[in-house]
Parts: C-alpha cells; sequence; structure tokens
C-alpha cells in the first residue's frame, strides 16, 4: 500500500524503561488516531534500545504492523538518530515525534490543509502543548511564530504575513522547535541538517540556519504537537540535571549565532567554558544534550 | 391671488412632471456631506444611488462641501454617481416637483433650508441612525414641520422606534441588508486574527487588554480594528479572523456582525440597546456570542481561540450563521431597496394625478360657468 502523503513520522528512541512506558503508550495512541496512510511511521532504535518493551506496547496497541524498525549503528544522541533517519528518508516530508511526546488528534489532517494551501512552504511548525507529566498545560510553543514581528506593513500586509516566519523572528525570539514540525526531507539534508557539537541550542541553531538559507516556515494556527516537560532523562531533565552556569548557556547561545552561518560542523573552542580538570563531553549519550 | 390661468398652468406643468416620472427623466439626488455618517450607512446611501442610476434614473450626489470625493471605501462602480456641488458659485441646480431629494436623518439643517425655500420636490429621510436623528434638533420638533412625512428605513424596530418618538403620520418603507458575496471564509486556513469594532476606542482598550492579561498564553493572537478598509478588502480581512468583536450599543441593525457571519468569522457583540423582534433579526443562540457586559468578552475570545486551534468549533455556530447570512442576500436587498423607492414613485404620481384630476375639473367647471355667463 501506498503511502500517500509522502511522509514518514520518525520516532527516535535510544534508551527507554519502563518508566517511560506510559508515556510511549500515549505516543502511539496518538498516532492512531491519525488518518495515516501506510509506511508512515520509522522508530529509529540503537543496539541497547528495549525492543521488548516497544514491541510490548505496539501490540497491546495493535499497531506493530504500522511501524518499520530502522537500526542505528552510529552515534545514538537525539539529533545523530534524525539525522541518521533523514539521510535514509525516502519521502518528501518528515516529521519527528518523541517517543514520550504525542501528535495532537487532526495533526496530520492540518499538515495536509496547510500544505495544500501553501505550496511554496518547506517547514509547518505546529503549535506546540508544553504540559507537564501529568498532561497539565504549562504554555505553548512556537506561539511567536504567529505573531507580526514587522513595522510599516499596511494591516492587511501584516494579517497576510501572520504566520510566516524568518530569519529575524528567530533571532529575536529564539525557541522555535522543528521537533513536531512536518519538514521537507531534502531541504533538511541540503541545509546540512542539526549539528550535533551544539550544546542545548541544537533546535536554535538549525532554525537560524534553516532560515538563513531563506526556507520558507509558516507556523501552523493550530495545536499540532504535545510536549511532555520534566520527564525524568528527557533533554529538558538532563539539561537541567546537569546544572549549566548561566555563562555555559551563554557560551553556547552565541556560538549558535555564529555556527548558523556554516553547513557543516566546525571545530569548537570550549576552552573558555572548561572548569578546572573537567572534560566536557558532546554528543551525550542519551538524548543529544 | 391664483387665476384660473395660474391654475391651467399648474395643471399642465403637472402633467409634464408626471411624464417626466412615469418614464424615468426625474432627478433624484441624494444629499451628502463629509460628517459624521459613518462609513456603513454612507456605502448603503450610494447603495441605493447605484441601484436607481441602473435602472435609468438620474441620479447624483449633492453636497455642499467643498472638494467633496467618493469616499475611499466604496465599490468602484459606484464611483462613477456624479457630484453636484451646490456650494460652487456657477452651479444652478433646477429642482422640479417630479424630483426627489433623498436626505440621511443627520442633516436637519439641510431639511429646514429645503423647506424654508419651498422646494417642490419629494423628499424621502434615509433613516439610518436613531442617535443621529435628533442631533441639530429643537426639543419636541420633528421631521413633519419641514414637510417631510416619507421615510426608508432599515427595519422593523427602526421602524416601530420612529413611531413612537417621531409619531405615526410617517409613511415608512424599509429595506433588508445585503451582504456581497466577498464576505467569505478565505481558502486558505484562518489567521490568528481576532477583527473588532467599536464606537469607544477606551472600551475595546479595556477588551484587549484584559484578554492578554488574564490569558497571556494567547499573546500570539493579533486584533485588528475594523477601519479605513474598502469593502472587498475587509471581505478579506473578516475571512481571515476567527472571530469579530462587535461593541454598537446604539446599531441600528448591525452591518458588521452579519459580514462576519458570513466570512466564518464568530461575532461576539454587546447586544444593541434597541430591541429587536428576535424573528427579524439575527440575534440567537447559534449566531454567534451575544453578551451585555463586555467584561465577559475575553472569557468567550478565549474559548473561541482554543476551539479553533483545536478543531472544536461548535458546529451549530457555524450552521447558524451560514443560514442568517444566506438571508441577507445582495439580490434580496436590491429588490427590497427598488420597491421602496417604488412606494414613493408611485405615492407621488397618485398625488400628481388627484391635483391634475381635481383641478382640470375646477377649471372645466370655471370655464363652463364663464361660458353660461357669457351667453347670458
Amino acid at each position: 500500500m501506498k503511502n500517500i502523503h509522502n511522509l514518514t513520522i520518525v520516532i527516535p528512541v535510544h534508551k527507554i524503561t519502563k518508566d517511560d512506558q506510559k508515556f510511549f503508550e500515549s505516543c502511539i495512541t496518538s498516532l492512531k488516531t491519525q488518518n495515516l496512510s501506510s509506511n508512515e511511521v520509522v522508530l529509529i532504535h540503537t543496539k541497547e534500545t528495549d525492543l521488548d518493551l516497544i514491541n510490548e506496547v505496539l501490540t497491546k496497541q495493535k499497531f506493530k504492523s504500522k511501524i518499520k524498525f530502522m537500526l542505528n549503528e552510529g552515534k545514538t544522541d537525539f539529533y545523530s538518530q534524525v539525522n541518521t533517519f533523514a539521510k535514509e528518508c525516502k519521502t518528501e516530508w518528515f516529521s519527528i515525534l518523541e517517543f514520550d511526546d504525542q501528535l495532537s488528534k487532526n495533526s496530520l489532517d492540518y499538515f495536509i490543509q496547510y500544505k495544500e494551501a501553501y505550496s511554496g512552504i518547506k517547514m509547518f511548525l505546529p503549535l506546540v502543548a508544553d504540559t507537564d507529566t501529568e498532561e497539565n498545560f504549562l504554555k505553548f510553543g512556537n506561539d511567536m511564530g504567529l505573531v507580526n514581528s514587522h513595522d510599516n506593513l499596511t494591516p492587511t500586509e501584516t494579517i497576510r504575513r501572520l504566520g510566516f516566519v524568518d530569519f529575524d523572528m528567530v533571532n529575536t525570539h529564539v525557541l522555535y522547535r522543528p521537533i513536531g514540525a512536518f519538514i521537507k526531507t531534502g531541504e533538511f539534508i541540503d541545509c546540512g541538517m542539526f549539528k550535533t557539537n551544539i550544546k542545548f541550542h541544537q533546535q536554535f541553531e538549525f532554525m537560524l540556519r534553516w532560515c538563513h538559507k531563506e526556507n520558507e516556515t509558516m507556523t501552523m494556527f493550530k495545536l499540532g504537537y504535545q510536549h511532555i516537560v520534566g520527564r525524568k532523562k528527557s533533554h529538558d531533565s538532563i539539561i537541567i540535571e546537569s546544572k549549566p552556569t548561566g555563562e555555559e548557556f551563554n557560551f553556547w547561545l552565541e556560538k549558535a549565532k555564529k555556527e548558523y552561518y556554516f553547513p557543516f560542523e566546525r571545530e569548537i573552542d570550549t576552552e573558555p567554558i572548561k572548569k578546572e580538570g573537567e572534560v566536557i563531553e558532546l554528543n551525550a549519550e542519551k538524548n543529544g544534550v | 391671488m391664483q387665476t384660473i390661468q395660474d391654475l391651467e398652468q399648474k395643471v399642465e406643468a403637472l402633467k409634464e412632471s408626471r411624464e417626466k416620472l412615469l418614464n424615468k427623466k426625474n432627478n433624484i439626488f441624494f444629499f451628502l456631506t463629509e460628517s459624521e455618517v459613518e462609513s456603513a450607512a454612507v456605502y448603503e446611501i450610494y447603495l441605493h444611488a447605484k441601484y436607481l442610476k441602473d435602472i435609468g434614473y438620474s441620479v447624483k450626489i449633492i453636497t455642499d462641501t467643498d472638494n467633496y470625493q467618493h469616499p475611499k471605501f466604496l465599490d468602484e462602480d459606484m464611483k462613477t454617481i456624479e457630484i453636484f456641488n451646490i456650494s460652487k458659485k456657477d452651479n444652478n441646480l433646477t429642482i422640479s416637483p417630479c424630483d426627489y431629494l433623498i436626505i440621511p436623518e443627520l442633516f436637519t439643517n439641510i431639511m429646514h433650508q429645503v423647506h424654508q425655500q419651498k422646494l417642490p420636490c419629494s423628499k424621502i429621510v434615509l433613516f439610518q441612525s436613531y442617535t443621529n436623528a435628533f442631533k441639530g434638533m429643537l426639543p419636541a420638533a420633528s421631521w413633519k414641520e419641514w414637510g417631510i412625512n416619507n421615510v426608508i428605513t432599515t427595519s422593523k424596530a427602526m421602524t416601530d422606534y420612529l413611531k413612537e418618538y417621531f409619531g405615526k403620520e410617517y409613511d415608512i418603507q424599509t429595506w433588508k441588508l445585503g451582504i456581497p458575496d466577498y464576505f467569505k471564509p478565505s481558502d486558505k486556513p484562518k489567521k490568528s486574527v481576532i477583527t473588532f469594532f467599536s464606537r469607544n476606542p477606551k472600551e475595546v482598550e479595556l477588551v484587549i487588554k484584559s484578554f492578554y492579561a488574564k490569558y497571556p498564553h494567547l499573546r500570539f493572537i493579533t486584533f485588528q480594528e475594523i477601519k479605513n478598509f474598502t469593502r472587498e478588502e475587509l471581505g478579506k480581512v473578516l475571512g481571515q479572523s476567527i472571530a469579530t468583536i462587535w461593541i454598537d450599543r446604539h446599531a441600528a441593525h448591525g452591518t458588521i456582525p452579519l459580514e462576519a457571519m458570513k466570512a466564518n468569522s464568530i461575532p461576539i457583540g454587546i447586544i444593541p440597546e434597541l430591541e429587536h423582534n428576535q424573528e427579524q433579526w439575527f440575534i440567537k443562540d447559534n449566531t454567534g456570542i451575544w453578551l451585555k457586559n463586555i467584561l465577559k468578552i475575553p472569557e468567550y475570545l478565549s474559548k473561541i481561540v482554543m476551539s479553533f486551534i483545536q478543531d472544536q468549533m461548535p458546529e451549530e455556530v457555524q450552521k447558524g450563521m451560514k443560514e442568517i447570512s444566506e438571508k441577507y442576500s445582495v439580490e434580496t436587498s436590491k429588490q427590497s431597496i427598488l420597491k421602496a423607492y417604488q412606494f414613493y414613485f408611485v405615492k407621488r404620481d397618485e398625488e400628481f394625478k388627484q391635483f391634475i384630476e381635481s383641478n382640470t375639473k375646477v377649471i372645466k367647471e370655471y370655464k363652463t360657468k364663464e361660458t353660461e355667463n357669457t351667453k347670458e
């Protein structure tokens, strides 16, 4: 059967434990509510991934036949997993779904609707609901993509431009996240994919680079993605637990603002933020911090 | 003292006027000036003028404002209507009994002047705003004192208001508003915009600031005032907005909520003070959100936004809006406008006919008597 949407949803998984099971179950449930066609979901895993747990959830959810598995034998951090998948992706579009997150109901339909209306767009960002582990709403993500950031426009032009995200907007607001977005695969690769040598601000650096290349980007005025904040050993938790100093955080922010200009990874001198005796680990094992 | 010859002349003149009236050779003048007449009302005036022009009448906008120009928000075909400036030195306007002068309710000074100058034309008040009707009028004064008893207005509610406050002696015709088809939902997904209209900027400021204060997570909503758009531009803007705030307590009818409904932008409005028969108006549970307290607006706005982004907009409301807006078609409106004026054309014709018949009889009787006297 055909992949009619020319889209693959990729779920990168490295380490998953029993504690994570309920989140993964919710993730799969959210996929089941979408109008998926065949071969649209790929789970990219590593040798250390607990496939028994994964299969247990998929079997219980009757979703096993709808997922293809891809083994990643390279670097295991989150962003490397995504890059590895992208290089093998055969569809025109792909979207990243973290295994502890959920797609909103109709998320795929929103993408189709917007893609039909705006044929030149290369990335559709969803409005993201950040929630805690009990699914209590905390805030929206990508919402600044819906706001006009340009002066001196007529009202009709202002309204026309709402939703379009450009370099200045990303540079000003920082917090745009391509996780959950629908991205053109070819352009993602041409752009240089995620840089794994950037710490904390990989998504920001990518978005700067993406927009710098003038890839038309739009935020959909629809709730498309639910991101769980604070799951143990998730991105956010590892960042918090590593207790970065303000200096470290800003160092990587400034690096992101400089490195976007280059489509390839360059060597980054981390001497300025090195604590005595410390070795700074890049490409941290769990989730690409 | 009037002689029989004077009467004969008058009868002949009226026969001529009647002929002109029946053959659409008379003039219809719409008085306008740059003033407080709001743009929706001005648009309706031009619409009446355009429809009458389209069926063959000679129609002019007459004004006393120097350099008066057609407002920019009008449709292009309305801007072809001739403007006649009576304040210009060499401009002399000839007005005949078969002509009509249409005066918006705001211009009581013109009603007074026309009466003083004893202009022979038929006068009709175009009554769209009851708040404007008393401007410039002395207490207990009325249009009847200026020889005006013909009115065209927008609804039964306005008719009832007129009868209650101005008296029952007026002939009143109503027309139905029409919403053009360029008011429609955008063919692209709606934007994160809420449009608004209010006569009081402070009230809207209160609503918007309260909204952002109470719902800071909805900071991505843009509020756009409905102001200075052409009608077609407004159609596009409403087509992209998810909701339209409407605060107009003195609205006689309310075009904006209907335009919003047709564009699938949910109206959230304050119920106007003029009471309406529910069957004749559009305030129903399934046509929008209708409130008495503006402090409630932010709460309903947040519900609309959250419903929209999750595809949970109530279907019965969208259905209700569509049903109502379909009743306000351009064609229905046009026919009702022409019917209203046709009533006064017929009325005038009857007046001429009666005058001609009765005075012809008088002339005949007089001449017969004269002949008899001569014989004797």
